[in-house]
């Protein structure tokens, strides 16, 4: 009984050397670079193209769409593919340059970023995420989502252009990817809610690693009020600059 | 057209040599085949997920009343329809294949209408038509280097109200509801040196379905592109076969999450246009040409939009046209314009010239009859995921007539729209907006699968 005392209490001596002693990698990771790193789950690679499909449900109505996306650093191009009556839209987003361009009518339309997607959804989330480029890092506390350690980031838009003033947002300190967001007005209020999974995988460089699956955004004041993205057939690819060339999109 | 086809049949021809010299559109390796079988079911297999098509079923009722104006003096002159109905085919397949893309957009109509006029009473009409408003081949020579050939219509600038800057088309497709901007032929050869800047070397070679009054000329342009961080700016250059050169430019700045400015212009020395100039006739005045022909003229558009954090856009767009008419050209024009239009019904040789002067007194050659036009416009384009509502205003600040527009769209399920469109034009029969129609509306049904 004392020999099986002495087993116990070496494995909790050792569990808290272990404890005291070792550091999780990432902590050695400065804010900027755990942003940059998050980032890189939601889309701002050197080339990627993907498939969303959104299930929009507001006051009580439903809407679906389905877009096909590529991405490269700050441009992407967005193309609906489903339903039918939107088929053939497309929506380019050369940085903070925004064009939407309708089958028929065939002047391409500069748009702002604020204009609204589908539901809760704005043109810039379904863009590739520029967080460590568009924002500082105002504030970094750490605090725990579903039993998961995070890091809390209060972002702070470097200029107006951004979609979101003020961005409240929780990094996992193990997988080092957003899984939850909250959207604040210049006003200070918040307006919507994001909770982010990471199904799919992509291959960088011989490295694998996670992929945004699931964005699921909530409405701050009238809960019911849910737009859910759903992120598929990833690809990390080659596109050439051609792909987001205006003059070459309408035809 | 001989010389068409063959463009187009080279551009095929030089696209498959690149092809099989191995020069493809994406850097990505391509998995070994084991044969000839596998090739070609992997090339089918590639054809089958390049090709994509849609097509759009258009009904659609239109009920206007014309203007009695000096113009069209009872409706005889112009005999524009009182009641329209229309059906439209409009598919549009398109197919990528290694460098390819292929577009072709065939379209099939029908038009029914009647039509009340002084002299002829009521009559009905009906037309039908089977066409190709645009095709496109084009070629991705280099990664960075593309050409086309085929009838687009090309269309490019942040002007809502007009795109000077283009060269090639004086409709931009923006004021028209649910109406297609006819092709016309281009051969077009793009340069994509960076992420940044393009250079498009650009020939309209044919007018395609593009109408045009008088024989086609040629023109040619080159289109300098740059997109920055959140502005973009293009500079057009054109000259037009045994006529005029001309400067274009556009640039435009996202200055907020919200808000757009932007800018378009073009310059050129003298002017197209027909301009009431005194002559022996019995009117004392005709459409001629401008004497002088080497003043600098131009037109610019400067506008902004603001989208509000509920959902609506607010544009705000002032038009100047130095090539429209100022006051004492818009008298003279009137004034002949009225003359014709009193001795229309002249059962002597007056109506003959008559009917000459009105002819060119409805296309006087100028995008704008007047020079300072503003523009309000509110679109909220996602109404419950499910209507769209547009509302406009359009005021010739030279006259004070002006044009109220408003539009609504309902979605109906994942391939039905329903729409619906109002024109009220205000003004008397001597201004821009009220020569042609009092109102006009529109009612229709789209399908799209």
């Amino acid at each position: 009984m004392k020999r099986i005392k002495l087993i116990i209490m070496c494995f909790g001596v050792s569990f808290l050397l272990v404890g005291l002693f070792s550091r999780p990698v990432v902590a050695e990771l400065a804010p900027r670079e755990v942003l940059k790193k998050s980032d890189r789950a939601r889309g701002n690679l050197s080339g990627i193209e993907w498939m969303i499909k959104i299930d929009a449900r507001e006051d009580g109505r439903k809407q679906k769409r389905k877009l096909h996306l590529k991405s490269r650093d700050v441009n992407s191009l967005a193309e609906f593919t489903a339903p039918a009556k939107v088929k053939g839209r497309k929506l380019l987003m050369r940085d903070r340059n925004m064009w939407f361009i309708k089958p028929g009518l065939k002047k391409p339309v500069p748009i702002s970023p604020r204009q609204k997607l589908m539901g809760g959804a704005s043109n810039g989330d379904i863009a590739s995420t520029n967080y460590a480029g568009d924002y500082e890092i105002a504030k970094a506390a750490e605090e725990e989502i579903n039993g998961e350690p995070c890091y809390l980031f209060d972002l702070k838009a470097t200029d107006k252009k951004v979609t979101y003033d003020r961005i409240r947002y929780w990094i996992s300190k193990k997988r080092l990817v957003g899984v939850k967001a909250a959207f604040y007005t210049v006003s200070g209020k918040m307006f919507k809610t994001a909770t982010f999974e990471y199904g799919n995988q992509i291959q960088v460089d011989g490295n694998v690693y996670p992929f945004v699956s699931k964005m699921e955004i909530t409405d701050a004041l009238i809960k019911q009020n849910v737009t859910t993205l759903y992120y598929s057939h990833v690809k990390p690819k080659t596109i050439s600059d051609a792909a987001f060339n205006l003059n070459l999109l309408v035809r | 057209m001989k010389k068409h086809a063959c463009m187009a049949i080279s551009l095929i021809v030089a696209g498959f040599i690149l092809a099989s010299t191995g020069h493809t559109r994406e850097t990505l390796p391509k998995p070994a085949s084991s044969g000839q079988g596998k090739v070609d079911v992997e090339a089918w297999q590639q054809i089958k997920d390049g090709f994509d098509y849609t097509v759009r079923v258009l009904a659609f009722g239109t009920h206007q009343e014309p203007a009695n104006s000096s113009q069209n003096p009872e409706n005889d002159f112009l005999r524009l329809a009182s009641y329209k109905a229309d059906f439209e085919v409009r598919p549009d397949f398109q197919l990528t294949y290694d460098l390819f893309d292929l577009s072709v957009k065939p379209r099939a109509t029908y038009a029914w209408a009647k039509i009340d006029s002084g002299t002829h009473g009521h009559e009905t009409d009906a037309a039908g038509d089977l066409f190709i408003n645009e095709w496109l081949v084009r070629v991705q020579i280099h990664e960075r280097f593309l050409v086309s050939y085929g009838r687009e219509s090309l269309q490019w600038g942040p002007g809502f109200l007009s795109s000077p800057s283009n060269p090639f088309f004086r409709e931009n497709g923006r004021l028209g509801f649910k109406a297609e901007v006819a092709g016309s032929d281009f051969v077009r050869g793009v340069w994509v040196p960076s992420a940044a800047w393009s250079i498009s070397m650009i020939a309209n070679t044919n007018n395609g379905k593009q109408e045009i009054k008088g024989p086609f000329k040629k023109t040619y342009a080159l289109k300098i592109d740059y997109t920055g961080e959140s502005a973009y700016g293009s500079l057009v250059g054109s000259y037009k076969k045994d006529d005029r050169n001309r400067l274009g430019a556009y640039a435009g700045w996202t200055a907020s999450d919200a808000l757009l400015l932007y800018g378009e212009g073009m310059l050129q020395r003298g002017s197209e246009g027909f301009y009431p100039t005194p002559s022996t006739n019995a009117f004392g005045a005709a459409m001629m040409t401008a004497e002088t022909d080497d003043d600098l003229q131009g037109m610019m558009v400067v506008g902004g939009s603001y989208t509000l954090a509920a959902g609506p856009t607010l544009t705000l767009e002032y038009l100047y046209h130095s090539l429209g008419y100022d006051r004492a050209q818009a008298d003279g024009y009137y004034q002949l314009r009225q003359k014709a239009a009193d001795a229309y019904f002249d059962p002597g040789t007056l109506s003959g010239l008559a009917r000459q002067t009105l002819s060119q007194t409805a296309y006087p050659n100028l995008r704008f009859l007047r020079q300072n036009y503003l523009l309000l416009q509110y679109v909220n384009s996602d109404i419950h995921d499910v209507l769209s509502v547009t509302g406009r205003w359009l005021w010739n600040m030279d006259d004070g007539s002006s044009q109220l527009f408003g539009s609504i769209v309902y979605s109906w399920g994942g391939h039905t729209e329903l729409f619906a469109s109002g024109t009220y034009n205000l003004g008397g029969g001597d201004t821009e907006f009220g020569t042609y129609l009092n109102y006009r509306w529109i009612l229709g049904w789209e399908y799209a699968f």
